[in-house]
């Protein structure tokens, strides 16, 4: 990391680390994660129960019936995390009229857009691993496909990527706060959804379209242990293709 | 070396700035003046690299400030009208911030923030976050932002503008000090800040150059004349008369108990020929003014 970028996301991250915020929403998401895993945990104690009555074994695999389900609601919450966390880019260092400060400095609207993004990214992970400690201590009772579980949260995490691009973006659109929250929810929900549209249409081009473009798809494919390159690729070419439009309007204030 | 070359700006399909062109050599210091609307702080955006110009150019040290950003902007420091502060954060982790955001090497960062600290009188207030500061240290804090890597160039837009009479004085006195070792582009709306501060002024209105030059140039090129006051016990129009006839008077005229002269040239002589009239005319001076012309006028003169 450059001078620059590093000065910013040391500062941005120690000015997380001090406010409230960050404690309020890492409180509350443990609180979330917490009531989901144990409904979770309960749900598949009681299909278990239920199938080692009927055939004598359980034949449920604890890591699509209880990981799996975990993470995606690991992920859903984390939506609105990042929602909530996109002011925080750009949209209040306008509002404070902070932004000058970045903009006449030695360095280019890239180091600013990734400095912004890895913090984000550097968030976004401390929240995973505090998500994971719920599935963790199920070691305590049994053993778990650590792999599979490892692939599950980078699939998880590589979405979210996705999400702060997002956030990145609406943030250097706008700066309202609530506009930014809103656009972003907006944003991501439509994305998330974007596999709906597979289920729309007769035409077998656009179901392939809809199903290559799903996040969902290419979430699962992780989920259930497949590392393909094609949803690396994918994921990644999302996060640039936004991070980039969230570069040319940073660019654009300039222009304007 | 500022170098404006034909800057223009255009907002929507209004031109805010028209082919403006100036520069700053080393060791001077520029105010930018001119009504609220002038084009003084597009003009310092654009300078900083903050906004682009829609034509024309502004060369740093020789770098375009387009072409060339990181170059040129690392030979700038800019103050906006509101400092950029971030209000949680100490007044010295925020000038360590900008030591890391001008990517100054990390052994001289406790020497910069040090000598930035010392020169802006902020030990005080050094280890305090920046929100419970009062207006005048704000403006300071911005101020010593500025000068972390050393930039030749501070521009400054509206330093002073909100603080008390006695923060102007701290203020300008501040930036005086710092005329040595920067080049200074100051925007103000207080004529007499430029007049102390200054050696150049671009005086601008409605986005266009009205007038610029030195200082000492300004005046002394549109000096006309002089212009002297002299309040009289007992004045009388016989008097007006005998003045309007003699040599060298362009205009006579009395307001109240006091007499406006009107001079062609400054001639001390001259004068002592017109205060004998007076006291042979036995009018009672009380006092004789000589009145300079201020920046003031040149501004007023020039934006109307």
């Amino acid at each position: 990391m450059t001078g620059p970028v590093l000065a910013i996301v040391k500062k941005d991250l120690k000015s997380l680390l001090t406010s409230s915020t960050f404690y309020m929403l890492a409180g509350l998401c443990t609180t979330l994660w917490g009531i989901f895993f144990a409904f979770e945990v309960f749900a598949y104690v009681q299909q278990s129960y239920q199938l080692s009555t009927q055939v004598k074994e359980s034949g449920l695999n604890i890591h699509q019936n209880l990981v799996s389900s975990y993470v995606v609601i690991v992920h859903y919450v984390l939506i609105f995390v990042i929602a909530a966390l996109s002011v925080r880019f750009f949209a209040e260092e306008k509002k404070m009229k902070t932004f000058p400060i970045l903009l006449t400095s030695p360095m280019t609207s890239w180091q600013i857009v990734l400095a912004k993004w890895i913090v984000g990214a550097i968030f976004i992970l401390t929240l995973l691993l505090i998500s994971s400690v719920y599935p963790l201590s199920l070691l305590f009772f049994v053993s778990l496909p650590l792999k599979l579980f490892f692939l599950s949260y980078l699939g998880c995490f590589l979405v979210l990527a996705i999400y702060m691009s997002v956030a990145l973006l609406a943030s250097s659109l706008t700066e309202s706060l609530i506009v930014c929250v809103v656009l972003t929810l907006v944003s991501c929900i439509f994305l998330l959804l974007m596999g709906v549209g597979k289920g729309m249409t007769d035409s077998l081009f656009f179901q392939q379209l809809f199903h290559f473009l799903s996040f969902d798809n290419h979430f699962m494919n992780f989920r259930k242990g497949l590392l393909s390159l094609s949803s690396i690729l994918y994921f990644f070419s999302w996060s640039f293709m936004l991070s980039l439009l969230a570069e040319r309007v940073v660019e654009y204030n300039r222009w304007r | 070396m500022i170098e404006v070359q034909s800057l223009s700006k255009k907002f929507a399909d209004h031109w805010v700035l028209k082919e403006n062109t100036w520069s700053v050599s080393e060791g001077k210091s520029l105010g930018l003046l001119g009504p609220n609307g002038a084009g003084k702080s597009t003009t310092m955006k654009i300078m900083t690299g903050l906004l682009c110009s829609t034509e024309g150019r502004v060369l740093i040290d020789g770098f375009d400030i387009l072409k060339q950003p990181v170059e040129a902007k690392k030979r700038i420091g800019y103050l906006p009208e509101t400092p950029p502060l971030y209000e949680e954060i100490k007044v010295i982790d925020y000038l360590r911030f900008i030591c890391g955001l001008k990517s100054v090497d990390k052994n001289l960062w406790n020497n910069q923030v040090d000598r930035s600290i010392s020169k802006m009188s902020l030990e005080e207030v050094a280890f305090k976050p920046i929100r419970v500061l009062s207006k005048g240290f704000r403006q300071r804090v911005g101020i010593a932002q500025t000068m972390i890597g050393e930039p030749k160039i501070l521009v400054l837009d509206e330093p002073s503008v909100g603080l008390d009479p006695h923060q102007v004085y701290e203020l300008r006195e501040i930036i005086k000090s710092l005329k040595k070792e920067h080049i200074i582009v100051l925007s103000t709306h207080i004529l007499s800040e430029v007049q102390q501060i200054c050696d150049d002024v671009v005086i601008l209105d409605k986005g266009v150059v009205k007038a610029q030059g030195s200082l000492e140039h300004l005046l002394s090129s549109r000096r006309v004349g002089q212009l002297v006051e002299i309040k009289l016990r007992r004045p009388s129009e016989k008097i007006l008369e005998k003045l309007s006839s003699m040599t060298g008077v362009n205009q006579v005229k009395f307001e109240g108990d006091t007499l406006e002269l009107a001079l062609s040239e400054s001639n001390d002589e001259g004068l002592d020929l017109y205060l004998n009239e007076l006291i042979k005319h036995n009018c009672g001076v009380r006092s004789v003014v000589q009145k300079h012309q201020q920046l003031e006028d040149i501004f007023i003169e020039v934006t109307q």
